[in-house]
């Protein structure tokens, strides 16, 4: 949470990057710069720190591995969902300490990846029946509630990503075992997961936006290509690659930028393979419309400056 | 809480756009609309057939065969599939009904009536203009349903076509179902 005075600064902070034509990218690469050329010795901490962790969890995993046919059933979901619980139950106690806070994001990294495992280590052990779906929904529909409702707590970025990340896996098996079909499946989860990357775009947790726009637009897009695909309607793909490179203006998202232009691009392909194949006026017409294009653009930007000068 | 909504506008649609759409689902599943002209006529089909050595078929006078051949071990035959289960689907009912095959001796030929009560048609649609058929459908998935909802998707059901309405025939999945006639009404 942002006190009062850390939301004073930024408002400062905001105010000269404004005043002086700063972008992020310019204030990050500062930032690192000088994170950089500072020369005590608290990179060798942090990596042997990590190293460390690398090394007793990948010895953890390897132990598992080789032991895992001689285990009985509950040594298996203790040593699977042991730890998974444990570097949880570890990542929430180093929220409550600014000293060990960097420390949370590995250990709920290791928990979002070892509580499921155990889930389903636990379901194959004790649990009849066949229907995988159904243990599924279970394992991500609890881990998804346990990591949203300790991000409620603490507001730690690796708790949302996570928490989002099991809710969607809930969600698309829910849809599917409703009958929906895989295209209305990829729509909307598609839209949902843009609409919340652009949200938490704008607050502390953005960086975290710019895997799950990655993720969305290529769902939503893909299914809709799938959809509409070699039908009468397919030349909608046209304006929702369109809208997609518009969205990544408005809220300068490369990674839109590049699926919105990589969609267009594929989709022009295909239109030309379906309707003017070895039309060779056709490219040509594509072309000099790239060009008018960019001609506007030159235009609207002397027009915009031209504003700005008599303002 | 108007503030809250205003604030949060994206997070809440987003998030309820793919509930609201399974809960629509689910109802329009659930809301069975009566078809306007049902199927009527009874149809008989067939599990597990195989043809070679159970064949079952409708004779010219509307009976119900069946043809037994002991399978040729020598020609590398399979030598001893199962019988096949044959089932009467009553749409006015909408029951699924066993029809026993008679006892014979699997090492001789075998030709004769398996007992059924009515009529039966061979035509592929009945007289109300249905059509037996197993319905298959594949769907390759794409990024979202591989990364969240279990990938390709594959499903496999015995219905009753006309036009664009199907009616299940039975509760059981990816047993293809081979018809064989359709069970007539008495005439009086």
């Amino acid at each position: 949470m942002l006190t009062a005075e850390k939301k004073n600064a930024l408002e400062h902070i905001s105010l000269l990057a404004r005043e002086n034509h700063l972008t992020l990218d310019e204030i990050g690469a500062y930032l690192t710069k000088t994170e950089l050329t500072n020369k005590n010795s608290n990179w060798l901490i942090n990596l042997m720190a990590y190293l460390g962790a690398a090394f007793i969890f990948g010895g953890l995993g390897l132990f598992i591995a080789m032991q895992w046919d001689s285990l009985d059933s509950l040594s298996r979901v203790i040593i699977t969902l042991g730890p998974g619980i444990t570097t949880f139950i570890l990542g929430m106690i180093c929220c409550y300490d600014a000293r060990f806070i960097r420390a949370a994001t590995p250990l709920f990294l290791k928990a979002a990846i070892l509580q499921p495992i155990g889930m389903f280590t636990y379901l194959g052990e004790y649990v009849d029946g066949n229907d995988q779906q159904l243990g599924a929904m279970l394992v991500f529909g609890i881990v998804a509630i346990q990591f949203l409702l300790a991000f409620a707590i603490k507001r730690q970025t690796t708790l949302l990503f996570f928490g989002f990340l099991f809710w969607n896996a809930w969600l698309g098996i829910f849809m599917d075992r409703q009958d929906i079909a895989g295209n209305d499946i990829g729509m909307s989860m598609g839209l949902s997961i843009i609409c919340f990357a652009w949200h938490f775009d704008k607050t502390m947790h953005r960086g975290i936006s710019p895997f799950f726009y990655l993720i969305g637009s290529i769902g939503f897009l893909w299914s809709l290509f799938d959809y509409i695909e070699s039908s009468p309607f397919d030349i909608l793909f046209l304006p929702a690659a369109v809208i997609t490179m518009l969205l990544s203006t408005r809220i300068r998202s490369r990674t839109l930028l590049g699926v919105g232009t990589l969609s267009l691009i594929g989709f022009l392909g295909y239109y030309t393979d379906h309707y003017f194949k070895d039309v060779v006026g056709w490219p040509i017409a594509l072309m000099i419309m790239g060009f008018f294009f960019l001609g506007i653009t030159a235009f609207a930007m002397k027009m915009g400056q031209r504003i700005k000068s008599t303002q | 809480m108007k503030s809250f909504f205003k604030e949060n506008f994206v997070l809440i649609s987003g998030l309820a756009l793919p509930l609201v759409l399974t809960l629509v689902f689910i109802g329009a599943t659930h809301l069975k609309t009566p078809l306007k002209d049902p199927p009527k006529t009874p149809v008989i089909y067939a599990i597990n057939y195989y043809e070679a050595i159970y064949d079952i078929h409708v004779t010219k006078d509307g009976k119900l065969e069946l043809v037994y051949t002991p399978p040729d071990t020598s020609r590398g035959e399979y030598c001893c599939p199962n019988p096949p289960t044959l089932y009467v689907y009553t749409p006015s009912t909408q029951k699924e009904d066993k029809i026993p095959l008679p006892e014979f001796e699997k090492d001789k030929k075998f030709k004769g009536i398996i007992p059924h009560p009515n009529k039966l048609s061979a035509e592929t649609t009945s007289p109300d203009g249905w059509r037996f058929e197993y319905d298959y459908n594949y769907n390759e998935g794409n990024l979202i349903t591989i990364m969240f909802g279990g990938g390709s998707r594959y499903g496999a059901q015995n219905v009753l076509k006309k036009d664009t309405f199907r009616v299940p025939v039975s509760p059981r999945k990816y047993e293809s179902g081979r018809f064989i006639g359709w069970s007539l009404p008495e005439t009086k």
